[in-house]
């Protein structure tokens, strides 16, 4: 049976002209990278106390995959490490069961400490070990804080003795996946109260609990007022599959975010992006650090759980390239089962090393 | 989203078909791969781009970095809050965008709330404003948990302060601090608008401020000097409670182009303190842009905790003296930070089966 499928698998990708690109097989096979995961907002405290809650908002709930993980992990032939890291996802960014818990276990990982739930990256920081966060949503928020607080100078410098300049030291980039750096619109809809339809559509943020405050658009909680220029770069991803909550949500979003948002653009946290013409590189919410990297059509869920495989598109400032060039923001650069989705980030992290 | 050809669909439905009946791990390995036909795709290198990157930014000191041409004066843009513009399921409903004058009002002053509504689609031709019958507004603090109204506002366009023109569609409230509310340091308030239309619907809008009693002021008192080929703006601080302050600063030609940003903190104790900022001299080259440089916004915060003060900006804070440019040094500073983690990024990869740790 297995061989009946695999053959099937194979003929199908013939016949599209998908068969494996040759440069793709001479990939690097690098055991030092390792993938940090931090998760984003969560209805209950689960994440913090069982780390499996954690683990589980990177599976795809279909089964078919295993999620972002699982697809860094297999793509294309690897042997590449993880780690998970859990925190309080019902708190605010600031909190030290939020922003020091992550702090701190990305530090354990970059010593070759275990996650919660016993993995470890393969070589630690001192053997050469090379660490790229991916953070999705309030972890890309998480993020924002912890290395634009990493300086001496920086506002909140290595607040609470949390090791904010370790963290910047030893990892070599985020990627962030629709990540709430300006906060999020539906979060200004949930903590309206009663009567607001937006609040009530958007019942699955839960209520307007800490995380959810502090994930409002209105400047007094955003986080680039208490943060710094990251001291490493931070990739942006943005998703643009809409659910119904969209109409809560101004310009081009994923259903829980919108684009001004994920894109960490400066100006108004409320202002209407559409594809392909986000935010530039130099129009980002700090003077350095944000950097565009696409757009895909996937929802808040569907880009962080490998569900959904959406159409990626090039966007203004964005990293592909067609040919030697830029690739033209608006072009379509892929959109089938596997490719460049979820594998985009394992197929350019490998690339990277 | 875009249409799929035939031939593709015929082998995306033959390829799901057949990983959606095996195995996790199986479906992993027969994933395909590539780009779509007729697009040469080259791989974004991201470690390449971040490298250079971090090569370019350790030009400059982690507290100095320049600005480039166009970018805006950041701390001055954060000091204002950008209006936000309410979604809504009605096109036709008139837009509702909320804006305050300041992030973060000082104790004692008001804290001044603006509402504006602009007619939605449809609307009468060349309408430039929806009348409204009432607007109000709930200030609540947030607490525990819970979301606990401390007082309430009624905007008017009446032309009143803080309202500047009756009948132009922009309502503006005005909000004093309970005394009993004053923060230690600082507190987050939300506030909760009611907005009755004309036709008598009710729309929902949102805004919110930073209220802060800060434990430092800036004096008012400035000073220039060069040192090591950068220049050092110095800024008098009283601090009236021991903590942790934050200075930072954008300098500007003297006709106001943003060229750079630095900043600073430290530990005090109560009483007169000078905070240097350092403005690395190299961003004046790269500008080619000699002195007199202003000081054009620098921003005093009290950061011992979190969330602490995001600060008033005070613009056109001080004029230097005439500094050539052959005074600033042009050497690139290289922060060792940046260029390690250059370095680590664009180190060549290892043969495979190199030892892992044990």
């Amino acid at each position: 049976m297995r061989r009946y499928q695999t053959a099937l698998a194979v003929l199908a990708l013939a016949f599209a002209g998908f068969f494996p690109e040759s440069s793709q097989a001479a990939l690097p096979r690098d055991g030092r990278n390792c993938y940090i995961f931090v998760h984003g907002k969560q209805t209950t405290n689960q994440s913090y106390y069982n780390w499996s809650v954690a683990r589980a908002y990177w599976r795809d709930p279909t089964g078919i995959v295993d999620g972002t993980i699982g697809v860094m992990m297999a793509y294309p032939y690897d042997q590449r490490s993880f780690y998970v890291v859990n925190y309080n996802g019902t708190v605010a960014w600031w909190d030290s069961t939020a922003g020091g818990t992550v702090a701190w276990q990305i530090v354990n990982a970059t010593n070759g400490g275990t996650d919660n739930g016993g993995n470890r990256c393969a070589y630690s920081y001192a053997q050469g070990g090379r660490f790229v966060v991916i953070a999705h949503s309030m972890g890309a928020t998480i993020m924002d804080a912890i290395l634009g607080n990493s300086r001496p100078g920086d506002s909140y410098y290595n607040y609470m003795g949390y090791p904010l300049s370790t963290v910047a030291q030893r990892i070599a980039y985020v990627i962030s996946l629709a990540g709430a750096h300006r906060g999020s619109q539906l979060a200004d809809a949930v903590c309206q109260g009663s009567g607001s339809v937006c609040g009530n559509i958007a019942w699955w943020v839960a209520s307007c609990d800490n995380a959810t405050y502090w994930l409002k658009t209105t400047e007094d909680v955003n986080v680039k007022n208490f943060a710094n220029a990251p001291a490493r770069n931070v990739w942006l991803i943005g998703g643009f599959r809409g659910r119904a909550s969209s109409a809560c949500l101004n310009g081009e979003d994923d259903g829980a975010v919108q684009y001004a948002s994920q894109f960490a653009c400066n100006g108004s946290a409320t202002a209407s992006y559409s594809n392909p013409w986000v935010c530039s590189n130099s129009f980002k919410q700090e003077a350095s650090g944000f950097r565009n990297f696409d757009a895909v059509y996937e929802d808040h869920f569907g880009c962080k759980d490998c569900s959904q495989w959406g159409q990626r598109i090039a966007i203004a400032d964005g990293v592909w390239l067609c040919g030697s060039a830029p690739c033209q923001p608006g072009t379509i650069i892929g959109g089938y089962w596997g490719w460049p989705t979820c594998s985009a980030l394992a197929q350019t992290a490998d690339q990277a090393w | 989203m875009s249409r799929v050809s035939l031939l593709h669909a015929i082998a995306l439905i033959l390829a799901v078909g057949t990983i959606a009946f095996s195995d996790a791990a199986s479906a992993q390995v027969q994933m395909p791969v590539g780009p779509l036909p007729g697009i040469s795709l080259g791989g974004p290198d991201m470690a390449a781009e971040a490298a250079r990157d971090y090569r370019e930014r350790a030009r400059y000191p982690e507290d100095s970095w320049p600005l480039k041409a166009g970018q805006p004066d950041f701390i001055r843009e954060g000091g204002s809050p950008s209006p936000r513009t309410m979604p809504s399921f009605d096109r036709r409903a008139p837009i509702i965008t909320t804006w305050t004058p300041q992030v973060s009002f000082q104790h004692p002053a008001p804290v001044d709330l603006f509402l504006s509504l602009t007619p939605g689609e449809g609307t009468t031709p060349g309408a430039m404003v929806a009348p409204a019958r009432s607007v109000k507004g709930e200030v609540g603090k947030w607490e525990g948990g819970v979301l606990g109204v401390i007082g309430t506002v009624v905007y008017h366009d009446d032309g009143q302060a803080p309202d500047e023109r009756t009948g132009d569609g922009v309502y503006a409230a005005r909000f004093t601090m309970p005394q009993a509310q004053v923060p230690d340091l600082t507190d987050s308030f939300n506030v909760r608008i009611e907005v009755v239309m004309a036709n008598g619907e009710v729309q929902l809008a949102d805004d919110g401020f930073q209220y802060a009693n800060p434990h430092a002021r800036l004096t008012g008192r400035y000073r220039d000097a060069l040192r090591e080929g950068s220049l050092v703006i110095s800024a008098e601080i009283e601090v009236q409670r021991k903590g942790r302050f934050h200075l930072s600063g954008t300098i500007a030609s003297k006709a106001g182009e943003p060229i750079g940003q630095a900043q600073t903190a430290a530990e005090l104790e109560p009483g007169r303190h000078w905070l240097d900022l350092q403005f690395y001299g190299l961003m004046f080259h790269d500008r080619k842009l000699a002195g007199p440089y202003r000081l054009a916004s620098v921003v005093l915060r009290t950061t011992t905790r979190m969330p602490g003060e995001i600060g008033v900006p005070v613009a056109n804070a001080h004029v230097t003296r005439a500094y050539r440019l052959d005074q600033m040094t042009a050497k690139s500073f290289d922060e060792p930070n940046l260029l390690d983690a250059a370095r680590r990024l664009e180190e060549p990869i290892p043969e495979a089966g190199s030892s892992p740790q044990p």
